[in-house]
């Protein structure tokens, strides 16, 4: 390998170490971040001026690994430390668990009540907790878990394609759930906590959209071939989309009269 | 943590304890740390870069290292570097565990463990 390849394969694993590097805390990269890659960068030059070509590979992996289980350590840390990033991690995993449960142990029948009573609980345990959150940070957490939703209603769309009805079903009686939570965060925010309509309103909009898109989406095999699996789920995620975009238009118009209003004041 | 007590710090870790040995002797960048435990274990302890700072940030909220803002000649350095020096505290940590180790190494030469008569007199 010559000097010139050399250089070329140092950059290219000081970029690799970079892009694990963003999964320490923000605090600790703005800490140590620069001096983290200076040091792996000198450590990388020497290995090459003593022609080292498999100590460079060797040392690459094993900082790789190391950054990569440092950076868990680190995380964990900054959780224990920081309780609202604890509580937003144990809301979700309340979450999580509630849909795996549900997962996992949902009879196969056309009816939503059809979900076990403990997941029901879990998942709602998961959404008081993230409610409490500032207002800040529900929106963000309202898409989480409808991107969540939505991943599920993606896997019961594939499903349904491939035949797994019984699969389809459950996914999207999950995806259902998830997605009323999302929801059900979004409206808290907006109606008691919320304090920045902008960030709302674009959520709204986004999440009609994609609720709109789902309908469709799902509609789509009941259409190409017989039922696959009972209508009620895609109108359903229909009916959600359409409020949500009512919803969108409502806090736009009072966004429109609150500014007018402002401006009038202000002028006045 | 506290400072009070150099004993609540004992026994130290291997690597925070040759970070210490290394740093004992003057103020060192990361990479400094690095390459001196490297050189002063012949090799036998490499630290990784995710170790060294993760190590390095805890030392630093333990008081036993401090950043430093003395630097070498500026045309020599490069600016991105941190510097780090030991404390007081530092070397009274070090210096236990030193007595603590030398206390062990003391017991051990005490006994007649079989097997180890050449080792235990080269100790």
């Amino acid at each position: 390998m010559n000097k010139h390849d050399h250089s070329h394969s140092i950059s290219l694993v000081v970029r690799l170490i970079r892009s694990i590097l963003a999964l320490y805390p923000a605090e600790f990269r703005a800490a140590y971040e620069q001096d983290m890659l200076l040091t792996f960068q000198t450590r990388c030059f020497e290995l090459r001026s003593n022609g080292d070509s498999t100590g460079l590979i060797c040392f690459f992996l094993t900082t790789g690994f190391d950054v990569l289980g440092q950076a868990a350590r680190e995380q964990m840390e900054s959780v224990v430390r920081s309780p609202v990033r604890g509580r937003l991690i144990g809301s979700l995993a309340w979450m999580l668990g509630g849909l795996l449960w549900a997962l996992l142990h949902t009879p196969i029948a056309n009816t939503w009540l059809a979900i076990p009573v403990p997941a029901l609980i879990l998942l709602i345990i998961g959404l008081v907790g993230i409610s409490t959150f500032k207002p800040s940070r529900l929106t963000s957490a309202a898409l989480l878990i409808t991107g969540l939703g939505l991943t599920n209603y993606l896997l019961g769309y594939l499903a349904a394609q491939m035949n797994h009805i019984d699969a389809a079903r459950v996914l999207t009686i999950t995806g259902i759930i998830l997605e009323v939570g999302g929801i059900f965060v979004l409206a808290y925010s907006l109606f008691f906590k919320a304090t920045q309509p902008q960030a709302w309103q674009s959520s709204l909009l986004l999440h009609s959209i994609v609720s709109l898109i789902d309908a469709v989406w799902q509609l789509m095999p009941l259409a190409a071939r017989d039922v696959l699996y009972s209508p009620i789920y895609p109108v359903g995620v229909a009916i959600l989309g359409v409020m949500v975009g009512i919803g969108w238009m409502v806090t736009g118009a009072l966004r429109w009269r609150s500014a007018t209003r402002r401006t009038v004041v202000i002028v006045g | 943590m506290t400072d009070d007590s150099p004993d609540q710090l004992l026994p130290l870790s291997p690597i925070v304890f040759h970070m210490l040995i290394a740093l004992a002797d003057g103020e060192k960048h990361g990479y400094g740390i690095m390459k001196t435990v490297e050189e002063d274990t012949y090799g036998e302890m490499r630290i990784p870069l995710g170790t060294l700072y993760g190590s390095i940030k805890r030392m630093l909220a333990a008081n036993l290292i401090e950043e430093t803002e003395a630097r070498p000649d500026p045309a020599l350095d490069d600016e991105r570097r941190r510097y780090y020096r030991i404390t007081p505290f530092g070397q009274q940590v070090l210096r236990a565990e030193i007595m603590r180790l030398d206390k062990q190494l003391a017991l051990v030469r005490s006994k007649h463990i079989p097997g180890w008569a050449d080792q235990g007199r080269a100790l």
